[in-house]
Formats: C-alpha cells, sequence, structure tokens
C-alpha cells in the first residue's frame, strides 16, 4: 500500500499537480477478495467514478467489479494476465488488456526509452523461446529427448 | 423487441433465481460420464496396491468448500475402500476444520482408525518452504500431527521419511498451491501428484496435464460429481450438478434470445 | 539521506535478489537452510505490512466518521467489525491470547457463521452477474464473436451433465476446446507474461526500476 502510495503521488508530482493528491485516496481496503469486493462495489454505487481501471492480477472477484462498475456506467478498462479473469472483464469492460499487453500499453504510452527497451527485450526473449519450441518439437519428432533433461530438477 | 434489449437485469436475476430453487427441489437423474483428466485421478489410485501412502493437501478454505469438500470426501471414500494409507495436512489457516471433519467422518464409514490407518498433520505456514521441507524430512516438518501426537510414533508414517516415498500426493486447492506442488514437490522429489481445483481454475491446469506434470485433474463441482460416480458414492456434488446444468441452459437460451432481439431490431432499423 | 533512503534498498535488493534466484537451482542443504530462514523473514515483514494497512483503514474511516462524509454510517462498521472480533480473538474462549489459539471459541463462530456465509454470498453473486452480461454482451456482432460465441455455448453444455445427455459429442468438443486452442493460448500468454515478469524482476534487482522506493530517480 505505501507503494502505491509513493507511486501516486509521485504520478501527481510530474503531472505538475501535487496539491491534487490526497493520500486517503489509495487505501487498503480488505486483505482478502470478498470483503475486498463487497467495498469497493458500495464505493463504485455510492461515489459513481466517470472510469473505472482494474489493472493487475484478478481471482473471483474480476466480474462482480466489473458487471458493477458496469451498472454505472463509468467506462471501464481492464488490463490483466489472469487468464481465467480474461473473458469476464472482456465482457463487461469497454477495453481489455490481455497479459502483456499491459506492459506494453504503459510502453506505448510514454514512450520511456527503460519501458521501450523492456518490450524490446521481451520481444527478443520470445523469439528466442519460439526457436526453441520449433528446433524442440523437431527434436521430439524424431525421439531425441535428451535436452529435456537438461531441465530436471535436481 | 428494442425494449428487449435494456430489459432490467433484476428479472435476469430473477429467473436464475426461480431455476437454481426449482431444479434443487425437482429430483432428476443425469448421466455423469467420467472425463480422460477425472479418469487419471482414479486410474492412478486404483494402480495402487494395499498399503500405498497417499498425502492429500488440503489447500482450501471454507469460501470453497463447495466445490472441494465433495471432491475430497469421495476421493477419501476410494482411498479407505482400497485399503490405502491416508497422510492429510494444509497449508491453508482455515482448512484444519474441514479437513479434519471429511477425514473422521469417512474413515468412520471403514472402521479405519487415527494413527494407524490415516494422518492428519495439521496446517504449517510456508508454501514453498514448507514442501522443501517435507521433501528433506517430513518428521521435521510436522513433529507433531494435528492432534499434538509425535509423528515418528505413527504407525501409518512407518516407511515414509518425506516426500520421496509418497506414492501419489493429492492437492486440493482453492489458490496457486498446485503449480507450488509441481515446481517444489513433484520436480524435485519425483512423486505421483493429481490435483482438484475449483471450475475457474481448470483452464490454468491444462498445460500440466497435457506435460503429464499432473497425472489427472478433478475441475469443479462436475469433476467432483463425475468421481463420486465412479466410486460409487454419489452425494453433493451429484446433486449440484441439477442447479448447475439448467442455469447453464438458462444462460445460453439467453445468449440466443438477446442475440435474436439484436439482429431483429437491427433488421426492423435498416428497413 | 539519500544512502539511506535510495543506495541502502537499492543494494539489498540486488543482493537478495541474485541470493534467492541461485538458491533455486543449489542442491546443498544450506541453500534449503537459506531458503527456511528467508521465507521466515518474509512472513514476519509482510505481518508488519498488515500494520500499515490497518492503520490506513481506520484512519480513513475515523476521518471519514468526524467529517460525517456522505456515508460515515457505513464507516462506524468497519470499527464494530474490527472492536468485535479482536475482542474474542483476544479472549481467545476464557484463556486470552498469550496461550495456545482453542477450538470452538466466539472467534471461531464468527469466522465459520459470520465471515464465510457472508464471503458465499458475495461468491454466489457471480451466478447472477454472468447470466447478465452475458445477455447484455454475447453479440454475434462480427465472424470472431461468432466463433467465440459458439465455442463459450459448446463449452458451457460440455461442462455439465446435460451436454452427454443432448448428444455424446458435445462433451468431448468441449474437452477438445478446453485442450487444443484454449491452452495454446493460455500457453501464449503464460510465456508472454513469464518474460514481462523476468524483465520486470530483472530491472528491480539491478535497481534500474526504482517506482518501488517513491520519489522519482
Amino acid at each position: 500500500m505505501s507503494v502505491s502510495q509513493e507511486v501516486v503521488k509521485e504520478s501527481y508530482l510530474e503531472a505538475g499537480r501535487p496539491d491534487a493528491y490526497n493520500s486517503d485516496n489509495v487505501f487498503l481496503v480488505a486483505s482478502e477478495q470478498f470483503p475486498y469486493v463487497a467495498a469497493v462495489g458500495g464505493i463504485m454505487t455510492r461515489e459513481k467514478p466517470a472510469a473505472n481501471f482494474f489493472i493487475g492480477y484478478f481471482y473471483a472477484e474480476a466480474l462482480i467489479l466489473a458487471e458493477t462498475g458496469s451498472t454505472t456506467g463509468a467506462i471501464q478498462i481492464a488490463g490483466t494476465d489472469a487468464y481465467t479473469q480474461l473473458p469476464f472483464f472482456i465482457t463487461t469492460c469497454d477495453y481489455t488488456l490481455i497479459g502483456e499487453e499491459l506492459y506494453a500499453a504503459s510502453a506505448y504510452l510514454s514512450r520511456e526509452p527503460m519501458l521501450m527497451g523492456t518490450l524490446r527485450a521481451q520481444d527478443v526473449g520470445k523469439g528466442i523461446l519460439i526457436i526453441i519450441l520449433i528446433l524442440g518439437t523437431i527434436l521430439a519428432s524424431f525421439g531425441l529427448v535428451f535436452i529435456t533433461h537438461l531441465f530436471e530438477a535436481f | 423487441m428494442e425494449r428487449f434489449l435494456r430489459i432490467d437485469r433484476r428479472i435476469i436475476f430473477a429467473i436464475i433465481t426461480v431455476a437454481v430453487i426449482v431444479s434443487l427441489i425437482l429430483r432428476f437423474e443425469l448421466p455423469i460420464p467420467p472425463s480422460e483428466p477425472v479418469q487419471g485421478v482414479y486410474g492412478k489410485i486404483e494402480s495402487l496396491p494395499k498399503g500405498s501412502h497417499v498425502m492429500i493437501a488440503f489447500d482450501y478454505d471454507p469460501s470453497s468448500k463447495e466445490e472441494l469438500q465433495p471432491m475430497a470426501i469421495a476421493f477419501l471414500h476410494h482411498c479407505f475402500s482400497r485399503d490405502l494409507k491416508v497422510i492429510g495436512m494444509t497449508h491453508y489457516t482455515g482448512a484444519p476444520g474441514l479437513a479434519d471433519q471429511a477425514m473422521t467422518s469417512v474413515a468412520n464409514q471403514y472402521q479405519k482408525k487415527p494413527g494407524e490407518d490415516y494422518a492428519f498433520l495439521g496446517y504449517k505456514p510456508g508454501a514453498a518452504s514448507l514442501i522443501i521441507n517435507m521433501g528433506e524430512n517430513l518428521y521435521s516438518a510436522f513433529p507433531k500431527d494435528f492432534y499434538g501426537n509425535d509423528t515418528t510414533t505413527l504407525p501409518v508414517l512407518q516407511g515414509v521419511d518425506s516426500l520421496r516415498e509418497i506414492d501419489f500426493l493429492f492437492d486440493l486447492a482453492a489458490g496457486t498451491t498446485i503449480e507450488t506442488w509441481i515446481v517444489f514437490g513433484k520436480e524435485k522429489y519425483k512423486f505421483e501428484l493429481g490435483a482438484g481445483c475449483t471450475a475457474v481454475m481448470g483452464p490454468d491446469m491444462y498445460p500440466f496435464l497435457q506435460s503429464k506434470q499432473l497425472s489427472g485433474l478433478l475441475g469443479g463441482l462436475k469433476g467432483a460429481a463425475e468421481y463420486e460416480a465412479l466410486v460409487g458414492k454419489k452425494a453433493n456434488a451429484v446433486s449440484g450438478m441439477r442447479p448447475q446444468s439448467v442455469v447453464h441452459v438458462i444462460i445460453i437460451l439467453f445468449v440466443i434470445f438477446g442475440n435474436i432481439v439484436y439482429f431483429t431490431s437491427r433488421r426492423a432499423r435498416h428497413a | 539521506m539519500n544512502f539511506l533512503k535510495r543506495t541502502v534498498p537499492l543494494v539489498i535488493a540486488f543482493v537478495m535478489g541474485v541470493l534467492m534466484a541461485m538458491q533455486y537451482y543449489v542442491p546443498h542443504k544450506l541453500s534449503q537452510d537459506l531458503l527456511e530462514v528467508v521465507s521466515r523473514w518474509d512472513r514476519i515483514i509482510a505481518g508488519f505490512a498488515v500494520f500499515i494497512g490497518a492503520y490506513s483503514l481506520f484512519h480513513l474511516h475515523w476521518t471519514r466518521i468526524k467529517r460525517k462524509v456522505e456515508g460515515w454510517g457505513y464507516s462506524i462498521f468497519v470499527y464494530f467489525g474490527a472492536i468485535i472480533t479482536l475482542i474474542f480473538g483476544f479472549l481467545n474462549g476464557g484463556k486470552f491470547f498469550w496461550n495456545d489459539k482453542q477450538q470452538g471459541t466466539m472467534f471461531d463462530w464468527l469466522y465459520y457463521y459470520v465471515q464465510v456465509p457472508a464471503g458465499a454470498t458475495i461468491f454466489s453473486i457471480l451466478a447472477f452477474f454472468i447470466a447478465s452480461a452475458a445477455y447484455r454482451t454475447f453479440r454475434a456482432r462480427t465472424n470472431e464473436s461468432t466463433v467465440l460465441l459458439i465455442a463459450a455455448v459448446l463449452v458451457m453444455l460440455g461442462r455439465v451433465p446435460i451436454g452427454n445427455y443432448i448428444s455424446q459429442y458435445i462433451p468431448a468438443i468441449a474437452d477438445w476446446i478446453m485442450a487444443v486452442p484454449n491452452l495454446a493460448a493460455k500457453r501464449g500468454i503464460l510465456l508472454g507474461v513469464s518474460l514481462g515478469a523476468i524483465a520486470t524482476s530483472l530491472k528491480i534487482i539491478f535497481g534500474i526500476e526504482r517506482s518501488y522506493l517513491g520519489g522519482g530517480d
């Protein structure tokens, strides 16, 4: 929570509006998922935010949050790598960032060299993985599985 | 027709409520053929000789008990009916009560004795570090069982020094413990691993099924119902299939109806 | 001050990050002992973090009650619930908190008969919400959404016994959809996300990513 507060405070500072930051706006609601969703659902219904951003990892509370948000008429954007919750976000949110699109979105918006570099590195990593997958498939098709022993735990 | 597109959602909620209540009251039988992932777990237990050691990790809390407790009970029925030695433990603080209840109630039906035929080690924090600890030395991880008995004196644990001697481990998971068991348990200590999980987590586990890191998987209430049908002990999970089937069909009908209304009103607007 | 606020945390992050990454691959007993000790420290630090969160929560609701902000009545329930739970937790069935936790106390009763049913109630809302979301948004507007719709219908039918009752092929098709295209998509997302997590972890370990320290570069 303190990390989140620092990140939000820093963002206000960078945007030139340090006066607009209120530490009471960034708070821990609950550590369990259902008390959390009950509280946030209530906040959304009472305060009626104009936009909801669901960023991070979600469990069963995803649909309840997004559906409650849609009843208030808010614009909803979700970004998650919680594979099992993606269908719920896609049906209830206006835009959904799937998996690593979350990382790409921050690089795309800010154009910061560090984020762009990370994205490039991930693309290179993916390229390497694809080559390994193809090589591994070819080797396995000919019954040559000795490489898998390299990845066995001790 | 357009007003059906903007129907008050409370009408939908009311239809679902009535459907669930009616299907719970009316009793009808539905065939429950076992799927391949469920048969994987069943077949593994069937292949174990009498006296083999099976460990069950009750890694769920009371909020997931509706899906996972029936799985636990059906699995325990299977193990006790085949005279296997059962050892229970958990990573969750809220699970010991549920685990103890399941083990004791099923064991009593087969006249199994605690300490001799089964043991419940209880809860210990640590996740991965606990698994590694159990993998090196089970008795240092759990010096006492849930009831305060010295684990080194329990007859059911004879021949088991660590996870390496476990013939099969079944993880009932409401969270991410299955992956932890695979990474820190199965890959290091080479025991057979099966899992039961909530329905929403089921798709996440398919990569491990395909790579044979999981012998089998019971996914959600349907997985529990299939296992109950396989072991011949139809209970809560099989009863739960009635409202689940009805609600699935109703949702599909809603979707079809919504599309019919959408296309009809679109055609009317263009006409 | 910069040394304590910047340099020391970065050094700790680097040392612990490299140490724990190497620990997984070292089979020696010392490595396992290190993992156990660090896990214990981690749980203790996480416990302190709960205090910070709890303070933030109570401070927020106290401010709302003091200023009589709209909906301040709900904030009273936060205190009410927390105080009642704390009292029964400390009482520990009459043995008080300095003894081992007792079974069957009022604290357990509050957990099993208040919190768990409340959690299950919120969980059960999902069934209603998925029905209303499905009705509202599952439209065959494009070719892709039509394919998605057909797959969703087949999987929904295949995952319940009624699918087999209608046709023996429905569960088989549903299993194929889960085991082949679904699995391919899941693996693709998992690989991409894992690479992202590795990249972010490396950035934190090597001190390139410092947003967790706050206060800018």
